[in-house]
Order: C-alpha cells, then structure tokens, then sequence
C-alpha cells in the first residue's frame, strides 16, 4: 500500500474555502456520523445484486484496502469522533490518505441512501473541505488546484491547448465567444487537454457535424467545470468557477449544452443550479445522440457481429441517473449483443479514477480499472464501452496492464463507426 | 468543526516490540494502530452497552491495533503471540455486534482478507468457506450449481456466514431449513491458546468432511453460539440445499440513482424485483390475532413452503424507501397487522407449486385468511414487492436502522407466545415512553413472527429506535426497555433472546431460567483460554469481569425484578 505520511501541519496551500450555499460543513453531519448502523453497504453490493465471488465488492478503496477506515463506514466513525473531540486531525497520520483515497463514485452513498437515506460521500467531501482548509492538500492535487487558478484547467496547460484537437479537422467550428449557435459543446477538461483521450472529441464533433447541428464550442475561453475541485474539497475554486461559467453560458444564447464529459454534467445538473439559474437544457452527449438518433437525424448502419459491454461512468449514471440512453443507442444498432457486467447501473465498479485519485494514488487506480477489465472480459464482450474521459483514461490503463485483447471505445465511437457503416 | 476543548479519547497502545512482531507476521501494509484507523473498530450497533461508553468517552473501546491476517497460520501466530504476551484480542467480521472492545489495549483481528471460497461440494451439498464470505455470494456461487444455503439471516446477506456460528442468525426460511447456526458441518477454528480446533469428521485423520459430529462428545455444539467466545473460525463448511430459482436473481424492474432518488421512489422504478424462478409468495391477512396464530400453525404443520412470516408493522421499513413514506404508512396502519407471507418453491416439479398452493388456499379458507390480489387491495400487495427476493437474500430490513437502532428482544416460544409478548412490550412503551413512533411495530399489531422447524417454534422480534447523536440518555431508555422486557418474559415464563439478555450479564441476574449456562461456560472458557485473552467481556464473563458490572445496572434490574414480584439479586 501506498501509505503516503502526510504532515497535517503543511501550510503551503492557501485555501479560497467558502461556506458555499448547497453544501454542508463537517458539522452539519453530525447526526448522520452517528447514524452509521455498521451494515457495510457501503462496501458491498446490494444483496440482491451479487452474482459472484469475484465481483461483489462496490467500494474500490475498501476492496483494495481492506480496513473499515477505506470505506464509509470508518469514515463515518471518523468524523463522528472528530466532532465529539475524540481526537484531532493532527493525532492520525493517515486521515489524509484514508479521505483522499475515496474515488467519489458513489456506491456508498446510493446504497446508504437506499438503506438509511445518510450521505456518506457527502460527509466525505466535507472531511475533504475540512482538510483543505486546514491546508491539508496532497502534493498532486495542489498542482491541479494552483494550475486551475492559472490556466483555468488542472493539467497546467495554456488555454490555447484547447484548440489543438480543432487542427485537423476537415470543417470548422463555431467560436461561441464570437458568433451564436444552437447547441453549445462543452468539451471539458480532459477530453481537450489530455492528449491519450483527445482524439475522441474529434468524434464528438464529427457526429454533430454529419448529424447537422448548428453548434459551437468555446474555444480557448473554456474554462474548467471544477467537478475536481469541489471532490478534492476546493469549494472555493469551484464557486469561482461555477459562477463564471454559469454566467458566460447564460450570454451565448444557446438552446442546448452538449458535453461528453459526466463529470461537467454532474456538475452543471447538480451542483450548479446551487449557485445560479441557468437559461438553456445541458445533455450529456449519450443523451442527446439518443435524441439525434430518435429523431432521425443519425443514420444508424450494421456492423459486424460484435459483443459489446457497457461500464456505467459513476457520474452519469449512479449519480445523475443516466443509465439506459447509452445502453439504448448500443442496443440499437444492428450486429451488436449488449451484454451485462455483474456490476452495472446503481451497483457499477468504478474505473478507479475518479475524485482525484488518478493524479495521487495511479497503483490505486490502475488495480481498480484492471478488476474491472477483468470483470468485462468475463462476459465474452470484445469491446468495452464507456462514455467517460476519466474511465477511458484509466479502463485504457487497465487493458495494458492486463494486456487485455479487449477494445475500449467511447459510445459515440460506436455511433460514428455505424455512420459510417462500419469504418472509424 | 466545533474547536472547544474537549477530552480526548487516547486508546492504549501495544507495547512497541509486540507490534513489531505482528507486524512481522502479516506484513506493514496489514497491521495500523494509527488513531483514524482504529476509531472504525471502536463501535458497535445494537447494543446499548456498546454504544453508551462512546459517549462517557471510554477509552476501553478503542482497540490499541488492527492487524488482518491472510491465513489460518497467521491467525494462529497472532493469537499464540498475544497469548504470550497477555494482550487481548477480538474477532471482526462485519462488526456490527458484540465486536467492540470492552478492555483496553485489545488487538482486532478483522477477517476482512479471508474472503474466498474454498470449495463447494456438489455431491455432498456443502461449501466450505473462509471467515469473510457473505451470504450473498454463497448464494449467488451455489446457485450457479443448483443450490444454496437456505437463507440470509436476519442481519441481511452482507452478513459473513463465519459469523453464523458465533450466534444463531434467523430468517423466514428457516421453515424448512432450521436456524442457520444448525447448518454448519465443522469448523476449523483457533483457539485463544493458539491451539488449532477442527470439530465434525473433518477432524478425523483420512475422514471427509461431511457430518458435524464425530465420535466423542459435541465439540461444535459447546463452541457454537458462543458469541466467539470460545474461538476464531477460520474455515467454515456449511450445508447446501436444492435450489430452483435460476443460475441468479431476476434483476430488478429499475435502478435508483442518487439525484433522481426520492423521484424514483415515487415513480416506483426500483426496489421491486421480480420473485425468483419456480418460487411464488402469498400475502394473507386475518381479522384478528388469533386466526393469524391459528394459520401459522396449520401452514407449518402442513409442510408446504419454504419460507413462514409474520411481517406485522415491519413491512413499513422493509417495503418503505424512504423514513417520511415509513411514517405515513406508519399513521395510516396501510400495511394490515395481522398478516403473513407464505414462501413457496417448486422443488420437485411445477406441479409441486400447485399443489401448495391449493393447501395453502384450504387452511386460509379455514382461518379467515384473506389473500392479497390484484382484486384485494393491490396497493398493498404492490408495495410489499421488496420481500418477493428479500425472503431469499435480505437486505431491506436495514431500513429499521434509520436515525438509529440499539437494543432488540427476540423472545422464543410456541407461535401463540408472540401475542403475550406483544402485550408486554406494549406496556414497557406505556409505562417508560417511545423513542420513536415505530417503536410500537412490536404491539398494537403483530410482532415479526418467524416460524421456524415446521412450527416446533418461533422467534418474535421488538426493536428500540434512539436518536442516538441527538439523545444520549435514549441508550439508557433502550437499557431499561430490555430489563424491562426481559424481566417480564421471565415472569411470564417466555423464554428470551436478543442482542442484551442473551449474553452476560443479564443471564447472570436471572436465576429463574433454570440451571446457568453460562456459570458452567465459565468453567469452559477457562480451559480453552486460560489466560482470559480472548474477546474479554462478551458472551461469558470472568468471575472478575462479572463482579465489575456497574452498579447502575444492577440496580435497574433489580428495580425491574420487584416490579414483577421477583427477589433482588446482586452481583456475586
């Protein structure tokens, strides 16, 4: 394990912590620290669900860990003494360890919701706000914040980045920041800037194009959405953010923000409506393919007999409730056999990647996404779908690794590949 | 976070050359003493007893470490070395109960490793398993092979089947497959001297393991629903029994998501899966009490059905998906009191099923028994729909647990006991107050009745409901409620069980119950743990632990015991 010993005491990160509207202080889950009933749902899947030995775990952090502390359950216990006073902060070297390691992908909290309606990855994004407000921020999620300050993204690069994977395309594309449009791509973070995942965006555009869309996207001007940063526990960052991109959406005079990013769309469909009104309907891209597809503006081809599985991102699914749009499309398209993995919809296996896991703890990451290769492979499928940066980034990860023959695609891979009957 | 000072709780620690040599053994990733980490070991659920230090900010029940171990041989190189060293040690699982420590410096040994499958044995119908296999993926791996363990305890599935043997886990089906601590073939388990102890046949050099006896006298029946006070099982086999349901569940009609929940409870788009193949479920209702009783008994007498339940007023959490629905269903008594559920399977054949079910139609028409329908109030029956796979595999009676739980009775008897001791938990709530509304789901209506060995005899089922972070003193109030109770039974002559009464020091303080057990258990445990190591304070005291129970306690027994016109007693 990599037990990184963090000194509480580290005072080089200065916080821009609000107490921002919508979200609850450490304190304001008092009653639901104590409420924790030990069942360890939180851990393990929903009984009715399991079908294996193998796949039964729910929680990454718990199933590679294996202490109750790496699971909400310890958290919980956590939190409740630190509020009682049973001990400080300072008095554990691991409580940063143990926050920082939680993927944010909520399978502890749809199952204690489902069980005893608490918010255990609530409590634990507000242990996180605590720790970044006491300046206690992990060396790689310092670098995202101070980056996202700078560039306006957390990957350090400049703006201008995010016009690169516009260079070789054969149409142009609107510049939202100069003239208007309908819809309104909103690329996100990862797609425009990390280059093993950038290819794809292409593709989004591609289908939108062919598809007829008048559409456009901000350019260099995007900015980040700060899902990242408020799981990291930034709240401050990610109201700064929040505010601003709320308030240039609002100017472009869009009907529709399309993004192929879930953790932008959970942001934009949770979080921000907590800060401010928004005057226009935001779609995840699945969701607006489907509607291109039902309304007969995608033309859909066969394509060669092939097994497909679909790996719910969590925060398209588990968290916005977005799980049948994705599976809807693949079913629709001739020569492909959709099939289940053991983990899916409410109870899908994270990639491992998610809430700042990838950047602080990769062998983490990487053990996660492996196991949910394997888990895909066990059902026969050749492709694994996935409609995630994030989860493409790291279930990528997880193929080298394992040196899986599986190929991973994104959905909208797929569509393009029927378009075009075939061919990529 | 409110930064006033306030004591801390400072667990003791090992000493540092004992922590090096567990460390040696398992490895440094496997071991922590780190104070976040042990705090997740330092609570139990149910109990007030275990609850209650937390807030007097007891330093007892903060483990000095937590070590997991990988292997049978590491557990016992654990337990042989704090034996040498005289530290304590307890056993985790899913800790929920009887778990937390009860003397400072205690080691946990958490099995959380050993969850694998060691083997299913297709022709003898048994699984033997490492101590941290649930009983969902029992089921859900035998049921790939045409079997399944018979049930889910109470407790739900996420429960580890090891944990079985410390105590006796109940569920509907137990019908017809008896209580799930009846089925367990043999045991490998070490012993607080670090002793290696496998019970049955499996025992016996060159003998399989298939039976739970062996010649001599019964070594698994002395250890077993001990509480884990007699050992830490390791290896666990347990019987199988036919199973027709399909190679998995039906899946469910929906999946709840965290943003869109309280619309989708709504809308009804989840929480209502499918009854499993070759498997029916009947909900019947009475006009009173008595025809309720009367039915239980022809149904299990009868021999159909695998599965036998008196759900009462507990469908309100089992079935309701969130506490405001819990409450109003609560008000508006939607679900019917006296019912009960009657699980069918078609073992033999389909025909096995319609032949059931016109025996079961027969004894409702005998007994008053109205059957819920389509025609027959079908909201009802529409919103029972959670049991159709939580008969099988439990989960959704962790609901009970909202805003907290702690203290239940289970008392045990012939089925028409449940009514008496209805009446007694009605006047324990008249007379020291609710904590919660639905507190009174064990009177005014039928209590949980589960039917077990064809009806030899039933457990009944009352829970207490504290606000726990809200109402320190509402642990207290749940204390008394199961004096209250237990003492009551005692009068009446209905034998108990539950989380407190069944364990020290209660069974102490009631010499009615006849010869004991645990006055010889005493003598038992000193031989199997001389040094007095193992999980101190659980299941059977020492003479010395038992002499320091608090006064506080013994007085609110004894305030009890005169109430019901029985002698004081004092702790000696």
């Amino acid at each position: 394990m990599n037990n990184k010993n963090l000194s509480p005491t580290t005072k080089e990160y200065k916080p821009r912590f609000p107490k921002l509207k919508g979200f609850g202080a450490l304190e304001d889950y008092r009653a639901m620290a104590w409420n924790c009933v030990n069942c360890n749902y939180c851990q393990e899947m929903w009984s009715w669900d399991a079908k294996s030995a193998e796949f039964s775990y729910i929680c990454p952090m718990f199933a590679k860990h294996r202490f109750f502390a790496y699971s909400a359950r310890g958290i919980s216990q956590i939190i409740r003494a630190l509020l009682e006073g049973d001990f400080v902060i300072k008095d554990s070297k691991k409580i940063a360890d143990i926050a920082y390691r939680c993927t944010c992908c909520g399978a502890c909290e749809i199952n204690c919701l489902r069980l005893n309606e608490r918010h255990p990855e609530e409590m634990i994004e507000a242990l996180r706000a605590e720790l970044v407000e006491k300046s206690i921020v992990l060396p790689e999620h310092k670098a995202y914040l101070e980056s996202t300050l700078k560039y306006g993204n957390p990957f350090s690069a400049l703006p201008e980045e995010r016009l690169k994977w516009t260079e070789d395309l054969e149409f142009a594309i609107k510049d939202l920041t100069k003239e208007k449009a309908d819809v309104l791509l909103f690329t996100g973070s990862m797609y425009a800037l990390e280059p093993r995942v950038r290819e794809r965006i292409k593709v989004f555009a591609k289908i939108l194009n062919a598809a007829g869309i008048d559409f456009g996207f901000l350019g260099a001007k995007e900015k980040c959405c700060g899902m990242l940063q408020l799981q990291i526990g930034e709240r401050g960052i990610f109201e700064e953010l929040a505010e601003e991109n709320i308030k240039t959406f609002n100017g472009l005079g869009i009907k529709t923000l399309v993004t192929p990013d879930p953790h932008s769309y959970h942001a934009f469909t949770s979080h921000y409506p907590k800060l401010g009104e928004m005057n226009f309907e935001v779609l995840h891209f699945t969701q607006y393919l489907k509607r291109l597809i039902d309304e007969g503006k995608i033309k859909l081809k066969e394509l060669p007999r092939q097994i497909v599985t679909y790996s719910d991102p969590c925060s398209l699914g588990r968290w916005a409730g977005e799980y049948e749009a994705p599976r809807e499309i693949l079913k629709a398209i001739k020569g492909i056999e959709l099939r289940e993995m053991e983990r899916n919809h409410d109870q899908a296996w994270c990639c491992g990647a998610g809430g700042g896991v990838l950047a602080a703890y990769p062998d983490q990451a990487i053990w996660s996404a492996v196991e949910r290769v394997k888990e895909a492979e066990a059902t026969g499928a050749s492709v694994l779908a996935t409609a995630c940066p994030w989860c493409e980034y790291n279930l990528e990860s997880g193929i080298e690794v394992r040196k899986s023959k599986m190929e991973l695609l994104d959905v909208a891979e797929i569509v393009w590949k029927s378009m075009k009957g075939g061919e990529k | 976070m409110n930064s006033a000072k306030v004591a801390k709780v400072e667990p003791k620690k090992l000493l540092p050359e004992v922590y090096k040599q567990l460390e040696a053994i398992v490895g440094q990733d496997w071991i922590s003493e780190d104070r976040a980490i042990v705090e997740g070991y330092s609570r139990g659920l149910m109990v007030p007893t275990e609850i209650s230090p937390k807030h007097a900010k007891d330093p007892t029940v903060l483990p000095a470490c937590i070590i997991l171990p990988g292997t049978t041989e590491e557990v016992q190189a654990i337990v042989r070395l704090c034996n040498r060293h005289e530290v304590p040690i307890t056993p985790y699982t899913n800790g929920q109960m009887f778990v937390t420590p009860t003397t400072s410096g205690t080691v946990c040994i958490h099995f959380s490793r050993m969850d694998r499958i060691l083997g299913i044995n297709e022709k003898n119908l048994t699984a033997t398993l490492q101590p941290y296999v649930s009983y969902n993926v029992l089921q859900a791996e035998a049921m790939k092979k045409g079997m399944w363990n018979g049930g889910t305890p109470l407790a739900t599935g996420i429960c580890k089947v090891s944990s079985q043997f410390a105590g006796a886990g109940i569920w509907q089906t137990d019908l017809k497959y008896g209580t799930l601590s009846r089925n367990i073939v043999s045991v490998k388990m070490v012993l607080p001297d670090g002793n290696i102890l496998v019970t049955g046949s499996a025992g016996q050099p060159g003998t399989e393991n298939f039976w739970e006896y062996s010649p001599g006298p019964d070594i698994i029946g002395l250890t077993r629903s001990s509480l884990g006070t007699l050992g830490l099982v390791t290896e666990i086999t347990v019987k199988l029994h036919t199973w027709v349901g399909g190679f998995s569940f039906p899946e469910d009609v929906g999946h709840p998501s965290i943003n869109t929940y309280y619309a989708d409870a709504e809308e009804k788009r989840f929480d209502r899966p499918p009854t499993p193949e070759r498997h029916r479920i009947y909900w019947l209702e009475f006009p009173d009490y008595d025809s309720e009783i009367e039915a239980l008994y022809k149904i299990a007498h009868s021999g159909i059905g695998i599965g036998l339940n008196a759900t009462g007023a507990y469908s309100l959490y089992y079935c309701s998906q969130t506490t405001e629905m819990t409450n109003q269903r609560a008000e508006k008594e939607f679900f019917f009191p006296w019912n009960c559920y009657v699980m069918l399977a078609g073992i033999s054949s389909v025909k096995q099923l319609e032949y059931e079910e016109k025996v079961l139609r027969q004894i409702a028409h005998e007994t008053k028994g109205k059957f819920l329908s389509e025609e027959y109030k079908p909201e009802v029956l529409d919103a029972l729909a959670p049991w159709s796979q939580d008969c099988v595999r439990h989960v959704t009676g962790m609901r009970m647990c909202r805003g907290g739980w702690s203290g239940f009775v289970i008392p045990i008897g012939r089925i028409s006991m449940a009514k008496k001791h209805s009446v007694i938990w009605c006047k324990a709530l008249e007379e020291l107050g609710e904590t919660h509304i639905t507190d009174r789901g064990g009177c005014g209506s039928t209590p949980m009745i589960y039917v077990v060995n064809r009806g030899h005899f039933m457990y009944s089922e009352t829970d207490n409901y504290p606000q726990t972070h809200a109402d320190p003193n509402g642990l207290d109030k749940v204390l008394e409620y199961l004096i209250y109770s237990h003492t009551a039974s005692i009068k009446e002559r209905i034998a108990g069980m539950g989380a407190a009464i069944s364990a020290e020091p209660f069974t102490s303080f009631y010499p009615e119950i006849g010869p004991n057990t645990d006055l010889f258990l005493r003598k038992v445990r000193n031989a199997f743990d001389p040094k007095g190591i193992y999980a101190p304070g659980r299941r059977v005291y020492t003479k010395e632990e038992f002499e320091k129970v608090p006064m506080e306690v013994v007085g609110l027994i004894n305030k009890h015991r005169e109430k019901f016109s029985l002698p004081a007693v004092k702790a000696e």
